[in-house]
């Protein structure tokens, strides 16, 4: 089960060529810069694009060849974009009936019922669009491209024009979703946050190229991922059973324990950047850093600053990575195989 | 009011009418497709329907006449297949209507159209929309006011027109002769207290046709013709 | 209520008249007083016919008939349209001279004008040379006059015959020259007053001709009406109207 796609496009300057297998489970995130043509290729797959030429395969189905493209209207996705664009002359009603009168298979799992209580928007279904505010539009734009039960949803940066509040709430429901509906996902993103927050496998674009897709992690850690993310580590946790504190949360990596401020929810994922990470050969007990993760050093290597190394670091069956002067690794004498401490200022996404 | 004007009122609501229907008919498509494409051939077609603001009416009823008339290409044509010709009749009327207010029905429904956001149409392609059920769904209820505005103005164009009819017409009571024509046959008959009365009838009409239109266009801002 | 007012334009829209069965007949403006006399007198003697009675400038008519107009007679202020017509369309009935028309100075007020009106007025109405026989004849007319230097840049024409006479009324020129016809009527008399002027007086005469239209041929009241009007009860009518028979055996 997969989105094969292969597609060319070249408007003025800005070319167009992705080659790539996506899995049709979970949410594959495809992250890149603005204006490195992911917007246009998740169009495309929509069937949006008409001057994109290749091919694409959704599970076996072709949409698009070099013989006939598949109009958008027949092609199983669903939509959320960067706008909501809600009808404006419908209310949110009846933008979710537009969706579900036209859906080709009414699943009973997304009925209009369960999504309005889902996405939280009970309350708004008799108002217009014009009264509603970004992050409501936004709520009502998803729950109408779930109403269309769509086999792939295609999800266009939602988040970019909403602020702290709304985008944080929003997320939590993008979360819950990819938690209590089987529907595979395509979320195009240039946030970080939000690609280490959701996503189950990552694509990584750049000037309009496209070609791997792998876990998260792994993506992360690549020579690419490194030069994109500028060195961001995904480190997935565990819940700890075993210990509470008032408003804290606390996670397991391993045998290890790490605390957070709790965000309000079950964490189960951290994102670390690497400057964030502060090497020493022994544990610290007065140091307001808590969390003291014990790693060993895999290897030292070249970071894009000649001042600078990445710290390759084993935790655990997990990888992390650090960056550090040269001057610093040199001081600590680090050599490949030596068990250090991390000092990890962990927080929760928001 | 005598029964000839009345008949002539009759006649012209009628001609307005009808024309309407066929202006509404034929812009829809027509709107829709020059304010969607990217063909050059747009700017020639945009122009081609402006050139009855420009023209002069009786340039249009004079080529009018010529086509439609037992020698012209139309008039002809129907006559060797053993029709009447279309000149001077009901039926050549409202082709001239047609002609002559296309315009006023075409350059609202394309501004109405033109302002509708692309990304609407993007997502209810999204939610399965067919073409039609598109436009039908979405651009026709998001352009109400822009199809009010051009089946008014395209019937108050049509109920003031003269230039046209006098050439095409030729002021045949209860076939031909609207309200405009029947006010200059007033005129010329010295017939001041007829020509007067009905001039006031169509003064009011018009007055009133033409606050339906601020009115429609009142939230919108200006009246764009 | 949007619905009640869309039925009844509905209704409006599509409830047809019917009038076939009228002779219609495209009479020139200069008849546009005597004619519903004639028409009165001519459905008395003929109880059956309807007519309809459109008036015009004879030019007009003139083109409108060659393409298609559906007139069954054509009676217009001279001769030599219903002539070109009988030439150019097949079908065409034989040309009737029906009577002689004449010219008549005319202003507003109970004076009736002389040539000092004339050389008094700031603007003189004619009807327009190009295409109204009465204009044509008023030109020749004025041509021949030893002021006509100084009345050449006066001319303003009108569509017709008749709007001669509006133009007057309303007051837009001083005189007009027009159709004796038109102001003998007594809707002018009460506006205005007139001189004749006969057409042994410097303009050759106005004959004024009549035809069966191509269409008219297959009407059958056609020929009934062309009779009529070359009755002793039509003539006497025109008469009246201040035409003039100058050859009566014509």
């Amino acid at each position: 089960m997969s989105l094969i796609i292969s597609v060319a496009f070249q408007r003025d300057s800005f070319a167009l060529d992705v080659n790539a297998c996506l899995p049709t489970s979970g949410i594959t995130a495809i992250f890149g810069p603005s204006g490195c043509g992911k917007t246009t290729l998740l169009r495309a797959v929509a069937g949006l694009e008409e001057q994109v030429s290749g091919s694409i395969l959704f599970n076996g189905d072709t949409w698009l060849t070099a013989q006939s493209a598949m109009p958008a209207w027949q092609r199983p996705v669903g939509m959320v974009f960067q706008t909501p664009s809600l009808f404006p002359h419908l209310t949110v009603a009846g933008n979710l009936q537009y969706a579900r009168k036209r859906a080709t298979q009414r699943q009973d799992s997304l009925s209009v019922e369960r999504i309005t209580q889902l996405t939280g928007i009970g309350e708004l279904l008799s108002r217009k669009p014009d009264q509603l505010s970004g992050g409501q539009q936004q709520r009502v734009a998803i729950a109408r491209a779930l109403v269309g039960c769509p086999a792939l949803l295609l999800m266009d940066e939602p988040l970019a024009n909403l602020d702290g509040g709304a985008r944080h709430e929003l997320l939590l429901l993008l979360r819950q979703i990819h938690i209590e509906l089987d529907i595979p996902i395509l979320y195009v993103s240039h946030q970080l946050d939000e690609v280490v927050q959701l996503a189950d496998h990552l694509m990584f674009m750049q000037n309009g190229q496209g070609k791997l897709v792998d876990g998260l992690q792994a993506q992360l850690n690549s020579e690419r991922g490194r030069q994109l993310s500028g060195g961001a580590n995904v480190v997935f946790v565990q819940p700890c059973d075993t210990q509470q504190i008032t408003n804290m949360q606390v996670l397991q990596v391993g045998e290890q324990k790490l605390q957070i401020p709790d965000p309000g929810y079950a964490v189960d994922r951290l994102l670390i950047y690497a400057n964030d990470i502060s090497m020493s050969r022994e544990a610290w007990a007065d140091s307001s850093i808590t969390n003291q993760l014990s790693v060993q050093l895999e290897s030292i290597e070249p970071a894009t600053h000649q001042a600078e190394v990445f710290l390759k670091l084993r935790l655990g069956s997990q990888y992390l990575l650090a960056r550090i002067t040269r001057q610093s690794a040199a001081r600590l004498q680090l050599q490949a195989g030596q068990q250090l401490i991390a000092h990890v200022k962990a927080v929760a996404l928001r | 009011m005598s029964a000839a004007d009345l008949q002539a009122i009759t006649l012209t609501l009628r001609l307005a009418f009808i024309s309407t229907l066929i202006l509404l008919a034929l812009s829809l498509p027509l709107a829709w497709w020059l304010s969607q494409t990217r063909s050059r051939l747009r700017v020639f077609c945009e122009a081609l329907i402006a050139l009855p603001l420009v023209l002069p009416p009786t340039v249009l009823g004079f080529y009018l006449l010529l086509a439609l008339g037992p020698n012209g290409p139309i008039g002809g044509t129907l006559e060797r297949l053993g029709l009447t010709h279309l000149a001077f009749s009901f039926t050549g009327l409202v082709i001239g209507s047609v002609i002559y207010s296309l315009p006023f029905a075409v350059q609202p429904l394309q501004n109405a159209f033109a302002q509708i956001d692309r990304r609407l149409l993007d997502a209810s392609a999204c939610l399965r929309a067919k073409p039609l059920d598109r436009f039908v769904s979405i651009v026709l209820p998001l352009s109400k006011r822009g199809f009010l505005t051009a089946a008014v103005l395209s019937f108050a164009h049509t109920i003031g027109e003269f230039g046209v009819v006098l050439m095409i017409g030729g002021n045949i009571p209860g076939e031909t002769q609207v309200v405009s024509i029947a006010i200059y046959d007033h005129v010329e008959g010295l017939n001041y207290g007829a020509a007067n009365q009905l001039s006031l009838w169509l003064l009011g009409f018009s007055l009133v046709v033409l606050m339906l239109v601020y009115g429609f266009n009142r939230q919108g801002g200006m009246l764009r013709t | 209520m949007i619905k009640c007012w869309f039925g009844m334009l509905l209704v409006v829209a599509f409830s047809f008249n019917t009038h076939a069965a009228e002779l219609r007949i495209a009479v020139a403006s200069d008849l546009r007083f005597v004619m519903p006399k004639i028409e009165q007198a001519f459905q008395q003697a003929f109880a059956d016919t309807q007519t309809q009675v459109i008036y015009g400038s004879s030019g007009r008519f003139f083109s409108q008939i060659s393409n298609g107009a559906p007139f069954h007679i054509y009676m217009s202020a001279d001769i030599e349209y219903p002539k070109r017509l009988q030439q150019e369309q097949p079908g065409t009935g034989d040309v009737v001279a029906y009577g002689d028309g004449q010219l008549a100075l005319w202003q507003r007020g109970r004076t009736s004008p002389d040539m000092d009106a004339l050389r008094a007025a700031r603007r003189i109405a004619i009807a327009n040379p190009q295409h109204a026989p009465y204009g044509q004849k008023a030109l020749l007319w004025l041509q021949q006059l030893p002021e006509w230097p100084e009345l050449e840049g006066k001319l303003v024409y009108a569509e017709s015959a008749a709007q001669v006479a509006h133009f007057v009324r309303s007051g837009s020129a001083e005189v007009g020259i027009t159709a004796l016809a038109l102001v003998l009527s007594e809707e002018l008399r009460r506006q205005g007053s007139y001189l004749t002027i006969p057409p042994t007086d410097g303009y050759p005469a106005i004959q004024q001709g009549m035809v069966i239209t191509a269409r008219g041929a297959a009407h059958s009241a056609s020929q009934d009406f062309v009779d009529f009007m070359q009755s002793e009860q039509a003539r006497q009518l025109l008469l009246d109207a201040g035409f003039i028979f100058p050859d009566a055996a014509r």
